[in-house]
């Protein structure tokens, strides 16, 4: 029992310093200083950091903040909204200079970013929001439609009879719900069917969930009945489906989807189902934030236009080797 | 038979209704390869869920192991190391997890659900760290045949799932370490007092956990080709699902395999025959709940008539 406790206390020690080792580590990280002097303090909240497109797009942003000599903290509440509402009352607390939403739904946010606008400090956002609102002193975001407009006609290219087609959607996210809105009607003006609008349940096992499930529908719809395309929302569905129809050994359905994660440009340049990706542009969305946010800090001025929509790439394999 | 048996009937009942509804689909071998393809990877984590449970705790961190065992393998090959390291390596790292928290909840006398817990976190971190959040792909073709080859027209997954169910039932049912676990799990005093070193048991019930876990997350890990840091935490609370399906077998109320592997089923064969039949997800998660609400509720009420 003796050593049991002495063991205790020596994992507990070991803890405590691992984590204050850590703390100091930020704190050497985060003492450079601005060409002017002063230094912003920034605030970024996402909820979906574990998600290798918001990971992207915040490290980035951090990466960028950084380097123009802010004082930069992120936090992620894992999906719960309730606590990225209550990190945001303490930034306001701290007083912080900016606040950034990363990735976030606005009608979830909304007691923070009120609490924000009503202390003065202005909110920014990185694809936080699919339409202008006006508590956000920037937003700048995908063109959600234009992502789902080239990755459905995709599968309309492929397919110039059309036939069936299904959707693999997350309707949590606004984003991917508007781009599933956007192709739906795409291909339902093509003339397409769109047999099934599956909703993921779980992003953080999307591949694996839409792979069961591309994999359950090829077997009830074998033969001439299988879709002629699958389009997912985002690439962790889309790379499921492809795993789902070449095991099936379906042959003719092609799969597109958005993003641009390697792993999908990978699949493109094989050749296989994977017909195409979008590529959402993180450096001019979070380069064109970074402007407005230091256009803020150094002549305190807010950006006359509060919201951007950046283009993405298409990517098929006509360019893949490229990326 | 309908005190232990309602869930197995339940279990058959769903089969006749989907078989019913699609009976050229659901009951086809295709389909009901499909079916034991998707739970290959619940039965094994359930199985070893099951060994913890046994002992009269649970481990919430099963799928976060699984997950990091899956991003630990990934990120070792990636890195050049060959496939055996690389799997050992995870296999490893779930036996430490498992140890760890078999030390937290023996020796120091933390509960099962506080422990566990902790270490679910930490150990969600430390996948974070080690996938640095990204999809770790481009893995040796060789190491996909575990998750992706089949061997007799059935897909590999189903014969690591069958081999650990195996060997799980084979020691709780016929070696002394098993017995002693069942006898831990009846009464810690009184196996304490004939002479069971009840520490030493329950901590080698959480590494069997941590094992299965790793071997599980290496599986998936496989089976998609690729890893990411959260790919096998939904495991967790299907698994811990399953195991309770299952002790409804039981007369005793007891955690076994026999009862987690028709656990497993049910789950399996509700996804599966609902994606047939065309439900849309969300009914989906309401009926998975509500089935397995309805299958312990009916067992225990059945157990009240009884005694």
């Amino acid at each position: 029992m003796k050593n049991t406790r002495i063991l205790a206390a020596v994992a507990t020690v070991l803890a405590s310093t691992l984590a204050l080792a850590g703390c100091s580590t930020g704190t050497a990280a985060e003492s450079r200083q601005s060409p002017g002097g002063h230094t912003p303090v920034v605030a970024l909240f996402t909820a979906s950091y574990a998600t290798p497109a918001v990971k992207l797009g915040v490290d980035m942003f951090k990466s960028k903040a950084d380097k123009m000599g802010w004082t930069t903290s992120v936090s992620d509440s894992a999906n719960d909204y309730n606590k990225l509402n209550a990190q945001m009352q303490d930034a306001i607390s701290r007083k912080v200079d900016a606040i950034v939403m990363g990735y976030t739904s606005q009608e979830k946010t909304s007691l923070g970013v009120s609490a924000a606008n009503a202390a003065g400090i202005p909110v920014f956002a990185i694809d936080a929001g699919v339409e202008p609102y006006e508590p956000y002193a920037l937003n700048v975001t995908s063109d959600n439609s234009q992502l789902a407009t080239l990755s459905a006609q995709s599968i309309i290219d492929a397919n110039p009879k059309g036939g069936n087609v299904i959707i693999i959607g997350w309707d949590s996210h606004p984003g991917i719900r508007l781009r599933t809105q956007v192709a739906k009607k795409l291909f339902e003006d093509h003339g397409f069917t769109v047999a099934v609008n599956h909703q993921i349940q779980s992003p953080g096992a999307a591949q694996e969930e839409s792979m069961s499930f591309v994999q359950d529908y090829l077997q009830a719809n074998p033969g001439d009945k299988a879709p002629v395309g699958v389009w997912a929302g985002f690439d962790a569905a889309g790379f499921g489906a492809v795993q789902a129809i070449e095991s099936a050994g379906a042959k003719g359905t092609v799969v597109a989807s958005m993003n641009g994660d390697d792993f999908a440009v990978a699949e493109i340049k094989k050749g296989g189902p994977f017909v195409a990706t979008v590529l959402q542009d993180w450096p001019t969305i979070v380069g064109d934030l970074v402007s407005g946010m230091d256009t803020y800090f150094t002549k305190g001025s807010l950006p006359a236009k509060n919201y951007i929509e950046i283009e993405g790439t298409l990517i098929n394999k006509d360019n893949a080797t490229k990326f | 038979m309908l005190k232990s048996g309602g869930t197995i009937l339940g279990f058959l009942l769903l089969v006749i209704v989907f078989g019913a509804l699609r009976p050229d689909v659901f009951l086809s071998f295709g389909n009901l390869r499909n079916v034991l393809e998707q739970v290959a990877i619940l039965a094994i984590v359930a199985a070893v869920q099951s060994v913890v449970m046994v002992v009269g705790n649970f481990d919430l961190s099963v799928g976060a192991t699984a997950s990091l065992a899956g991003a630990v393998v990934a990120q070792l090959m990636i890195s050049g190391y060959g496939i055996t390291l690389s799997v050992l390596a995870a296999l490893a790292v779930g036996a430490v997890v498992g140890a760890v928290n078999g030390y937290l909840t023996a020796y120091l006398r933390l509960s099962a659900f506080v422990a566990t817990l902790a270490t679910m976190t930490s150990v969600s971190g430390l996948t974070f760290i080690v996938t640095n959040g990204a999809t770790l792909f481009g893995l040796p073709k060789a190491f996909m045949g575990l998750g992706q080859g089949r061997w007799l027209e059935m897909p590999n997954p189903i014969f690591v799932a069958l081999a650990v169910s195996l060997l799980v039932w084979f020691v709780l049912r016929n070696t002394t370490l098993g017995r002693r676990w069942h006898a831990i799990g009846g009464n810690a005093e009184v196996a304490k007092l004939s002479g069971v070193n009840v520490s030493l048991m329950r901590f080698a019930a959480f590494v069997v956990a941590g094992l299965g876990s790793a071997l599980a997350g290496i599986v998936l890990t496989s089976r998609l080709a690729s890893a990411t840091a959260t790919s096998g935490d939904s495991y967790m609370l299907l698994a811990i699902a399953a195991v309770f399906l299952g002790m409804t077998i039981s007369k005793e109320g007891q955690a076994n395999v026999g009862g987690t592997l028709i656990g497993v089923g049910i789950l399996g064969v509700l996804s599966n025959g609902l994606n047939i039949v065309g439900v849309s997800t969300y009914v989906q998660q309401f009926l998975t709940g509500a089935i397995i609400v309805a299958a312990v509720a009916f067992s225990r009420l059945s157990n009240k008539g009884v005694s």
